[in-house]
C-alpha cells in the first residue's frame, strides 16, 4: 500500500509530497493522493490515485532514472508527444505530466493516465467465460481506435493484450505508444526494438524495409485469435521459431504470396521451411462464430498487401450492428513526430520539458 | 457516440488487481509458486508435488543469507528486465552478485525464471556459478550468486583480443567439466552459451552462468535489436529446426564457436563479400546453416586444436562429440605438463570489474 513518507534530505519542495509504493519513492503533486499499487512493468511502477481537485481516479506511472537508457527515454518522449494530440474514446488519455522540480537534472518522470479496471491480458487468462458479443465488442473498439490512429498516420507497432486496457463495462482503450511512429511522414529509419514478438507481423520478422498499417492489423488478428482460444496463437521463442509457428498454422505460402519479401535470403528461409497444409482456423476455434473465423482469416494473411485493412474489417459482416461510419470521424490532422533517434540526453531532456509545459503552461516562466 | 457498450449489456468480472498479476504463482503468504518451486522473502524451497500434506513454510532460519544483511556496492550488469549488483554481506564482508529481476507479466518468461531458480537449486559444481539463495518479494525476484571478480570471457576478450592456445586449453577444460556436469549428471541443456555467460575470477576459475535469464533480459530490456547476437552461437539444427528438439550437442556447437572466437579474436563467421556487417539475420543464418563450418587456419594453430574445433563444429549433431567424449580429446590435456597459470593470466589482463 502507499505510505506517506518524509522527503529525502528532509527538504520539502512546494507542491510535492512523497509516498513509498512497493519500495519505490513517488514524488508527486500534492493534489494527487495514491491509493494502491496496480502494476509493475519493465519501465516503471504504476499506482492508482485520486485527484483531490476533481475527485477523479487516475493511474500514475513513475518511470525512474529515465535517462539511464536512451532508448527508454525516447520511448517515453514518443508517447508524450503522441498522446498529447490524440483524442479518441478507444485510446488511453494522458491527463497530466508532473513538472519536475529541477529542469536540468530531473531523473524521473510521472505520467498521469485515466484509470482503467484491468487489461485484456488479465481477462483472457481469467476463467470467466467470454461470449461472442464480448469478443465482437472488444474487436470493434480496437479497430475503431486503430482506425483513428491510422487516419493520423500513426502505427502502434506493439499491440498486444497487455496494452489494451478495459473496464468492467467492457470499454476498451489502446495504450503504450512507446514504439509508435508515423507512417512514412518522417521517413526515418528506426531501429527495431526487441519486444514481445508474438504479435509481430511477418513483414517485420522478415526484415522488410517497407511496411505500413497492415502490421497493426496482423497484431489485431493475433489478439482476436487469443480471445477466441484463450491462449496466444503464435507463442514463438525467438524470431525464427515465430515464423515457423506462423507457417505451421497458415500453411506453406505460394510463391505469389512471398513477393513482398524484398530480402532474398529471408525469402529463401521461408521457402526452406517444411511443407505443410496448415490448420484452418475453424479447427483451432470450433466454437467460434463462422463470421469471426472469416474475418480472422482475412486479418492473418501472410502477405501484407492482401491483408484486410482496418476500414474493411469494420465493414465486415461480423461487425454488423456495431460499426457506423458516421460516428467515426478521422483525426483532425496527420500528426508528425520530429524525433531523432540519435538525440543525446540534453536534447531529450529539453524536449520532455517542452512536452510537460503543455500540461503546465504556468511553469514556463520558471527557469529551475 | 454514447458512452457504454451500445446497449449490449456486456459485463466483465474484473480480476483483483493486487493479486491477479501473479494469481497462478502467488499464494496468500506472498510466496511465488510454480509447480514444485516456492520462493518468498525468506528463501526458496523445492517441494515434491506428490506430498499430500501442505508444503512446510519457508522460515528465516532455513538459510543464513537474508536480503536485509546485504549492502549494495555497485551495479555491474544491466538490462531493464534485470540488474546485477555487486553486494557485500554485512557480517562476513563476503562479496556476492545479486541479480534482481522484475517479474514481468509475460507468463512464458515467468516459466523461464522459475526454471532458472530450479536449476540453481540443483547445480552444485565447481564449474557452474553458485547460487546461494533466491528471494521473492513485491514482484521482484532476487538471486544471490557467487561473485566472479574477473567479469566474463567477453570482458577478457575486449582486453586481450586473442587468447593463446595453452590458456584456451585450460579454460576449455573447466567449461567442459561444467558441461559434463550439466549434460550427463543433471541432464540440463544451457541453450545460451556465449562468452558473456562464462565468468572468470582472480583465482583462475571459469564458471558457467545464466540459464535462460539472459533471454528474458533481452526480451524485456528494450535494447536495440540484438537479432544478430541472438543467433551467433546457435547451432544449425536449432536454427532450421530440422530435428525434433535440439539436445545437449547444441551446447557443444556453441562451445566450439566460443573457443574459435577466443583464438581468432573475432566471431568466426564473417559476412560474405568482404562486407563489414550482416545484411540481416537471414544472411547470418544462411551462412550458418548452408555454408561449411568455420575452421581455424592450420598454419596458425596446432593439429590438436584444429581437431578439437572440428569435433565441436560438425553441422550434423550426430557427428559432434559429447562433453564427456571431448574431455578425452588430446587438445584438452596436451598442455597439462606446462602448469598453465590462468590466475596470473586473468589478473594481468585486468578486467574492468576486477578493481573494487
Amino acid at each position: 500500500m502507499a505510505t506517506l513518507v518524509e522527503p529525502p534530505n528532509r527538504i520539502k519542495p512546494k507542491g510535492k509530497h512523497y509516498y513509498t509504493i512497493w519500495q519505490t519513492l513517488f514524488e508527486i503533486d500534492t493534489k494527487y493522493v495514491p491509493i494502491k499499487p496496480i502494476g509493475r512493468g519493465a519501465y516503471g511502477v504504476v499506482c492508482s490515485s485520486i485527484n483531490r481537485e476533481t475527485n477523479e481516479k487516475v493511474a500514475i506511472k513513475k518511470i525512474g532514472n529515465i535517462f539511464e537508457n536512451s532508448i527508454d527515454a525516447l520511448r517515453t518522449l514518443r508517447e508524450l508527444k503522441l498522446l498529447r494530440h490524440i483524442r479518441h474514446e478507444n485510446v488511453i488519455a494522458l491527463k497530466d505530466v508532473m513538472m519536475p522540480i529541477h529542469r536540468t537534472s530531473f531523473k524521473d518522470v510521472y505520467l498521469v493516465y485515466e484509470l482503467m479496471d484491468t487489461d485484456l491480458h488479465q481477462i483472457i487468462k481469467s476463467s470467466q467465460p467470454l461470449s461472442n458479443d464480448h469478443c465482437k465488442y472488444f474487436l470493434f473498439q480496437l479497430l475503431r481506435g486503430l482506425k483513428y490512429l491510422h487516419s493520423a498516420n500513426i502505427l502502434h507497432r506493439d499491440l498486444k493484450p497487455g496494452n489494451l486496457l478495459v473496464n468492467a463495462n467492457c470499454d476498451l482503450k489502446i495504450c503504450d505508444f512507446g514504439l509508435a511512429r508515423t507512417n512514412g511522414v518522417d521517413g526515418q529509419f528506426m531501429t527495431e526494438y526487441v519486444v514481445t514478438r508474438w504479435y509481430r507481423a511477418p513483414e517485420l520478422l522478415l526484415c522488410c524495409d517497407n511496411y505500413g498499417t497492415s502490421i497493426d492489423v496482423w497484431s489485431v488478428g493475433c489478439i482476436f485469435a487469443e480471445i477466441l482460444g484463450r491462449k496466444p496463437i503464435f507463442p514463438g521463442t525467438e524470431c525464427l521459431n515465430q515464423l515457423k509457428l506462423i507457417i505451421s498454422v497458415l500453411g506453406s505460402q505460394h510463391e505469389s504470396h512471398l513477393e513482398f519479401i524484398d530480402n532474398a535470403k529471408a525469402r529463401r528461409f521461408i521457402k526452406s521451411l517444411p511443407c505443410t497444409r496448415g490448420r484452418h482456423f475453424s479447427q483451432l476455434y470450433p466454437q467460434a462464430d463462422p463470421l469471426a473465423i472469416d474475418l480472422l482469416q482475412k486479418m492473418l494473411l501472410f502477405d501484407p498487401t492482401k491483408r484486410i485493412t482496418v476500414l474493411e474489417a469494420l465493414q465486415h459482416p461480423y461487425m454488423a450492428g456495431l460499426y457506423d461510419p458516421r460516428c467515426n470521424p478521422p483525426a483532425q490532422v496527420p500528426i508528425s513526430l520530429d524525433i531523432d533517434e540519435h538525440w543525446g540526453e540534453p536534447m531529450i531532456r529539453e524536449m520532455m520539458w517542452n512536452e510537460m509545459l503543455h500540461y503546465h503552461p504556468e511553469a514556463a516562466s520558471t527557469n529551475a | 457516440m454514447k458512452k457504454g457498450n451500445l446497449g449490449l449489456g456486456l459485463k466483465l468480472s474484473v480480476p483483483v488487481s493486487d493479486q491477479s498479476n501473479f494469481a497462478r504463482f502467488l499464494t496468500e503468504s506472498g510466496t511465488f509458486k510454480d509447480g514444485d518451486l516456492l520462493v518468498n522473502r525468506d528463501g526458496v524451497r523445492i517441494v515434491s508435488q506428490n506430498d499430500v500434506e501442505a508444503p512446510p513454510p519457508i522460515k528465516p532460519t532455513d538459510n543464513q543469507l537474508t536480503l536485509a544483511d546485504i549492502d549494495v556496492i555497485k551495479v555491474v550488469g544491466k538490462g531493464n528486465g534485470g540488474v546485477v549488483q555487486l553486494v557485500q554481506h554485512k557480517w562476513t564482508s563476503q562479496f556476492f552478485a545479486l541479480k534482481v529481476i522484475q517479474m514481468n507479466i509475460e507468463e512464458s518468461m515467468r516459466k523461464q525464471i522459475a526454471q532458472e531458480l530450479k536449476i540453481n537449486q540443483q547445480a552444485q559444481c565447481p564449474y557452474v556459478v553458485v547460487c546461494y539463495q533466491s528471494f521473492y518479494e513485491n514482484g521482484v525476484i532476487s538471486i544471490i550468486l557467487e561473485y566472479m571478480d574477473g567479469g566474463s570471457l567477453a570482458d577478457l576478450l575486449k582486453k586481450v583480443k586473442t587468447i593463446p592456445e595453452d590458456y584456451l586449453a585450460a579454460i576449455c577444460k573447466q567449461v567442459l567439466k561444467g558441461l559434463v556436469y550439466l549434460h550427463h549428471e543433471k541432464h540440463i541443456i544451457h541453450r545460451d552459451l556465449k562468452p558473456s555467460n562464462l565468468l572468470i575470477n582472480h583465482i583462475g576459475e571459469v564458471k558457467i552462468t545464466d540459464f535462460g535469464v539472459s533471454a528474458i533480459m533481452e526480451s524485456t530490456s528494450g535494447q536495440a535489436n540484438t537479432f544478430i547476437g541472438t543467433y551467433n552461437y546457435m547451432s544449425p539444427e536449432r536454427i532450421n529446426g530440422s530435428q525434433r528438439g535440439y539436445n545437449y550437442k547444441s551446447d557443444i556447437w556453441s562451445l566450439g564457436l566460443i573457443l574459435l572466437e577466443c583464438a581468432l579474436g573475432r566471431f568466426p563467421y564473417a559476412p560474405p563479400d568482404q562486407s563489414e556487417t550482416w545484411e540481416s539475420i537471414f544472411e547470418l543464418i544462411e551462412t550458418i546453416v548452408d555454408k561449411p563450418p568455420p575452421i581455424p587456419p592450420s598454419e596458425q594453430f596446432s593439429t590438436e586444436f584444429c581437431s578439437f574445433i572440428s569435433a565441436c563444429l560438425q553441422k550434423d549433431p550426430k557427428d559432434r562429440l559429447s562433453a564427456q567424449e571431448l574431455m578425452a580429446h588430446p587438445f584438452v590435456n596436451m598442455y597439462d605438463d606446462l602448469e598453465v597459470d590462468l590466475s596470473a593470466y586473468f589478473s594481468n589482463a585486468g578486467s574492468p570489474l576486477a578493481t573494487l
